[in-house]
């Protein structure tokens, strides 16, 4: 999507359709109406029931301004709840019910751009009618008491919520069939979200008598705290706009190559943003001797962590495990020579690169916790030593020992759902066989400790799931046995060599190409115009 | 520069299978410059698949297809600029006015804005919509909508029109026009590539035909060649006489190549075989007996009589 918007601009065509389909219609003079009566209905009642009230004597026009702003922007937020879900939710299923969707993407216009002018169009007539009754919020300046910036800001915020909706609204509608499927799965997620928002900023900022602003200016706001918003934000907007166009796009398409890409740099943002934020809170831990609980990798912190961890390669299997042939696009893009084929070749989908890429993500948080347990190391030099030895391995090292034990693990399934899809399973069949395998082997684990098998048999069967012996301890890291841990790694890695070698075979048998950027099925299809039919 | 090939439409051994169904099974055929093109089938014959993987929107399983000499895999914008696709149900944008509508296509194929008005005045005068700028789309009637859609995919001025059942849910009249605009079209030079169910709506108007049932192409050519190798050269006349004659069967009969001759009343009938400029033996020899008619009726087998001798009518 991204290169196609760099190569040329998103058209102004689908814009133009969109605000002229949208705003000249009746209904959408009725909607204006109805929406500028609600607010202006609205703010008269809260000033007649103040003034009957003679609520007006003990209190100030600047207060009485702030309430109308306040009761303003409440309706703005509900109504806008009821209205830009559905506008979202519409915009792809009213072309294909219509029939217009094939006759759109047979001109120059790309599924990406399509998803791109469909925001901008519902976005430009939301924030139209945002500020439709802004001539009324503009009376309550008369009072006093409200600045113009803190209304700017509410405003900047409702926008940015729509804007955060509409995207949710067009990927729920690229992916659905019908209209009423993709406006159900956008109301289950806005309606929550609505009430939430509405609870937050009457407990805490209106309910305080103050705006946006002025919450946050009273308040000192972390710098993680934005940057995890605007992480997030960013996240679900493009990652929604993306798996829309991704959705729209054929199979046969390029649309892999930014998806992966874009799932790289947020994975990598986000685990950085953990490194951050965590950074600060391991600090304290050299100062352990202060007597405060330290936040210590090597401890309980490090250990949920660990668990959490856990359920990433799980999440992966499904990127592992996905469609061996390369996209016909791709290849073609890869044989023509284009320069970044051959420099992101990982993000390339297709081959031993859907696992090298899965690898790439899994190492991410491992990378992560590797650098947050060196940073500690390094503080812990300076205290008291919050390293304390087991038997001859100190806790940082045990800990690097497990992130390496469950690093190999999660290759391993990764690797399982890999050689099922070269098998000829489907992404989404070859990430569970693979999962409900190994949780199969854990619960098999599992069963054989608490039966309480002798020693040898435990050992072999421990060394298959290391994840089961790390969850045995509930709170902590387990003692690991230098003997254990070999073993954990020795078994780990004949079974990804195994799955590997079998892959490839499996690959040659179907003729599908393990590294290489091609279709062999491509050679089939003809490129020049042979003379003679066959 | 490239030489402009003789074919505008090249497909080669063009297969598209759906698990272990060909719907397409490796068909090849050329279709001329300028002609109007029949493509005909029953229903899940592959027409619709083949028209998809020409519009390049589908992908094909095995072999290639060209328009006008580029192949539709390996560049499919390129052939988007040479041809205009009109699927078999085609939507409109409710809200627009005819013109606005128009105008977001014209937007839509990135037309430069000084050519923009000018194609849009031509399409309209060609599609007679000149009456109808200012109205809403919802309002026409589906034959204007179909009028207004052809519009659309003319355009960016392609060679090439592929039309998927352009006739179909249009009423006699509205089937009748738009017949002549497709003539029309062809006129100016035009290749129309279409496909149709209503088999008499296209016996008038095709120069060409591909007949494909269950995937497989089972007859491609010119009409009259396909005629001639089912049946042939025999060829039925029937001529209407100014007065009934007795004498009509035996001079007739007479003419090496008449056979199976038959009269009902002043309307006479009988097979020639032969070749076709030889056929005035029959009008000197039945002048000559002073035997005088007022019309003569050639009876070429019709597409309908093709389709039905050249298809089994199984379906995948």
């Amino acid at each position: 999507m991204i290169s196609s918007l760099r190569r040329r601009p998103p058209s102004f065509a689908i814009v133009q359709k969109e605000l002229i389909l949208r705003i000249r219609r009746i209904r959408s003079l009725l909607i204006q109406l109805i929406f500028a009566s609600i607010v202006g209905i609205a703010m008269w009642i809260s000033s007649v029931t103040v003034l009957q009230g003679n609520v007006i004597e003990t209190r100030s026009p600047e207060d009485h301004a702030l309430s109308l702003v306040m009761i303003y922007f409440t309706i703005q937020i509900i109504v806008l709840g009821l209205i830009v879900p559905s506008l979202g939710a519409v915009s792809i299923t009213s072309e294909k019910q219509a029939k217009t969707w094939e006759p759109l993407i047979s001109t120059d216009i790309t599924p990406a751009q399509v998803v791109w002018g469909k925001l901008l169009g519902i976005c430009g007539v939301l924030f139209y009618l945002l500020l439709l009754p802004a001539p009324i919020l503009s009376m309550t300046m008369l009072f006093g008491g409200v600045s113009l910036g803190s209304i700017a800001f509410e405003y900047l915020v409702q926008f940015l919520a729509a804007i955060f909706i509409v995207s949710l609204g067009i990927a729920s509608s690229a992916a659905s069939k019908g209209t009423i499927r993709s406006l159900t799965q956008i109301s289950l997620v806005t309606v929550p979200l609505t009430a939430m928002s509405l609870g937050f900023l009457w407990a805490e900022v209106y309910g305080n008598e103050m705006l946006l602003l002025d919450y946050l200016e009273q308040n000192t706001i972390p710098w993680q705290f934005w940057a995890w918003t605007l992480t997030g934000y960013l996240s679900v907007v493009g990652g929604s706009l993306m798996s829309a166009s991704y959705t729209l796009s054929g199979v046969e398409s390029a649309r892999d190559v930014p998806v992966r890409v874009l799932i790289f740099t947020f994975v990598s943002l986000f685990f950085g943003l953990i490194v951050l934020t965590l950074w600060p809170e391991l600090s304290q831990a050299s100062v352990a001797f202060t007597g405060a609980k330290p936040v210590t990798m090597d401890g309980e912190f490090g250990f949920i962590c660990s668990v959490l961890l856990l359920l990433i390669p799980l999440s992966l299997t499904r990127i592992a495990g996905s469609e061996t042939k390369v996209p016909l696009r791709i290849a073609q893009m890869h044989q023509r020579g284009l320069r970044g084929t051959r420099i992101g070749l990982i993000f390339l989908p297709g081959g031993i690169r859907n696992l090298l890429y899965s690898c790439a993500l899994l190492s991410i948080p491992l990378l992560s916790m590797v650098i947050l347990m060196s940073y500690e190391g390094n503080t812990a030099q300076i205290g008291t030593g919050a390293s304390t030895i087991v038997g001859t391995l100190s806790e940082s090292d045990m800990f690097l020992m497990w992130q390496c034990s469950l690093f190999l693990w999660g290759v391993a399934v990764l690797a399982l759902s890999w050689f099922f899809a070269q098998c000829g399973f489907s992404g989404i069949f070859s990430g569970a066989l693979a999962s409900g395998i190994h949780i199969a082997i854990g619960l098999i684990v599992m069963t054989a400790v608490e039966l309480d098998w002798t020693d040898s048999k435990v050992l072999l069967l421990e060394s298959l799931s290391p994840p089961v012996l790390m969850l045995r301890d509930s709170r902590n890291f387990p003692q690991i046995s230098p003997q254990l841990w070999n073993q954990f790694n020795i078994s780990m890695g004949i079974s990804i060599v195994i799955l590997l070698s079998l892959g490839v075979l499996m690959a040659r048998r179907r003729g599908n190409p393990v590294w290489a950027v091609k279709r062999p099925d491509l050679d089939r299809l003809y490129v020049e115009i042979p003379e003679e039919v066959s | 520069m490239s030489i402009p090939r003789a074919s505008i439409i090249e497909v080669r051994d063009l297969k598209m299978t759906y698990g272990k169904k060909d719907a397409v099974a490796g068909i090849s055929f050329n279709v001329d410059r300028g002609v109007i093109h029949g493509f005909i089938g029953p229903n899940g014959a592959g027409k619709t698949t083949t028209i998809r993987i020409l519009a390049t929107l589908q992908v094909p399983t095995a072999g290639g297809a060209w328009v006008d000499g580029v192949n539709v895999v390996t560049e499919p914008k390129e052939v988007r600029r040479r041809l205009g696709y009109m699927p078999d149900y085609v939507g409109v944008y409710e809200g627009l006015s005819v013109l606005e509508y128009l105008d977001f296509f014209s937007r839509a194929y990135r037309l430069p804005l000084a050519r923009r008005k000018s194609a849009i005045s031509d399409v309209v005068e060609l599609t007679d919509l000149g009456t109808l700028l200012d109205v809403e789309v919802h309002v026409l009637s589906k034959g204007m909508r179909q009028r207004l859609c052809l519009a659309q995919t003319l355009l960016p001025e392609p060679d090439l029109l592929i039309l998927d059942e352009p006739a179909s849910g249009l009423d006699p009249r509205a089937r009748i026009e738009f017949r002549g605009l497709l003539t029309e079209l062809r006129r100016l030079g035009k290749t129309i590539f279409l496909s149709s169910h209503i088999l008499s709506e296209l016996s008038p108007i095709c120069d060409s035909v591909s007949i494909i049932e269950k995937g497989d192409l089972v007859a491609h050519g010119p009409l009259e060649e396909i005629q001639q190798r089912l049946q042939g050269t025999e060829v039925t006349y029937e001529i209407r006489l100014v007065a009934e004659s007795e004498e009509v069967e035996s001079v007739l009969s007479q003419i090496p190549g008449v056979s199976r001759i038959s009269q009902e009343g002043r309307k006479v009938s009988f097979d020639w075989k032969g070749d076709d400029s030889e056929i005035h033996q029959v009008w000197g020899a039945l002048s000559a007996k002073k035997i005088a008619f007022t019309s003569v009726k050639r009876h070429d087998d019709d597409l309908e009589k093709l389709f039905m001798s050249l298809t089994t009518g199984d379906v995948q």
